[in-house]
């Protein structure tokens, strides 16, 4: 194993511990990312196996595996991302609602305790 | 004497609205309705501008849209009995005497929601700029897509509730999508609902404020990124 290979293993390693732990409420994106995590730490570590791969699914050079599987996980995150926003934003949403509600109620009262 | 107010709610979404504001409540005002602007998180002076004018001002923290400022307004007139409500815009584009033509229509029964629209009279529709008309042409055709309700007007902010529609519409695009989810919701909710002609006083102001072309594109996107999640 050359230093790439030795520094980039134990992070792999790591991003997947700490993604694994993220995601206890989705097991199906757990599966997904053991699996391309899994993927990629075998890949550094026989990177000759990618092209082998890629001859197999016709693809050519392993490089190019690698390239098309990395977009495959960038829009997969992508996705993952929006979906996570739109649900904070309707969080986001409810919250600023019941505390501009609460805050006219108070106020409403007031000036009904005013006006007598 | 001062004629009490009736219990109709004018709710006016504003979003730095500072310039015009003032004037839209003072010719608001002059009607027998209770006006009530949720202030959607403005950076300017608004909600100043309401206490001054001495109108009901709901304020949210942080701009979350016109639909979620709508929503606002609305859970507040339902939950104090409002018997009717309005939806008005806050750039001056609307005249204060249409809102009249809406309740009537209201109050024959002609429809639980009464739509303003721009395009039934010959004057008014001249009054629509080229582009602007274009464009509504093609988000009419794109409702009735979404919807299958054909409407003479598309995305028009000048519209009537009564009490029932009130309390059944529930708006879930926080953004200008809420225009053709309010139809959706007239569709699923079986709502009655009347076209009545109104007047848009096209500003400098408050077409620069209008939708765009590239917001229409993001109007598409929340309908069905939204739409989908909702099924």
């Amino acid at each position: 194993m050359n230093i790439f290979q030795w520094i980039m293993l134990p992070i792999l390693v790591v991003l997947t511990l700490f993604l694994f732990g993220r995601l206890k409420k989705q097991p199906w994106i757990r599966v997904i990312v053991l699996l391309i995590m899994g993927l990629g730490m075998v890949f550094l570590i026989q990177p000759e196996w990618s092209t082998e791969v890629a001859n197999f699914l016709g693809i050519g050079r392993g490089v190019d595996l690698l390239i098309y599987l990395s977009m495959l996980g960038l829009t997969l995150a992508c996705i993952l991302l929006y979906v996570r926003t739109v649900e904070l934003d309707k969080k986001l949403e409810a919250l600023v609602r019941q505390d501009a509600l609460k805050e006219i109620r108070e106020e409403e009262a007031k000036n009904n305790r005013e006006d007598g | 004497m001062k004629k009490p107010k009736q219990n109709i709610w004018i709710i006016v979404p504003a979003f730095n609205e500072g310039r015009v504001l003032a004037g839209v409540l003072q010719s608001l005002q002059k009607s027998p309705y209770q006006i009530l602007v949720v202030d959607d998180g403005s950076d300017d002076d608004s909600r100043k501008i309401c206490h001054q004018v001495g109108v009901h001002c709901i304020r949210h923290k942080v701009n979350l849209g016109q639909g979620a400022a709508l929503q606002t307004g609305m859970d507040f007139c339902q939950e104090i009995g409002a018997e009717m409500v309005v939806h008005f815009d806050a750039d001056g584009q609307h005249r204060v005497e249409d809102i009249d033509r809406l309740l009537a229509q209201l109050q024959l029964g002609k429809g639980d929601v009464i739509l303003g629209s721009r395009f039934l009279t010959k004057e008014d529709k001249r009054e629509v700029p080229f582009q602007r008309r274009m464009l509504l042409q093609m988000a009419r055709i794109l409702q009735f897509l979404l919807t299958g309700l054909w409407l003479s007007d598309a995305h028009n902010g000048l519209r009537a509730l009564n009490r029932k529609a009130l309390c059944a519409i529930k708006l879930e695009q926080s953004g200008r999508a809420h225009a053709t989810e309010i139809l959706q919701q007239i569709k699923e909710k079986e709502l009655s609902y009347a076209e009545v002609p109104v007047h848009i006083t096209y500003s400098h102001y408050s077409t620069s404020k209008g939708t765009s072309i590239w917001d229409a594109f993001q109007v598409l996107e929340d309908l069905l990124v939204k739409r989908k999640r909702q099924t």
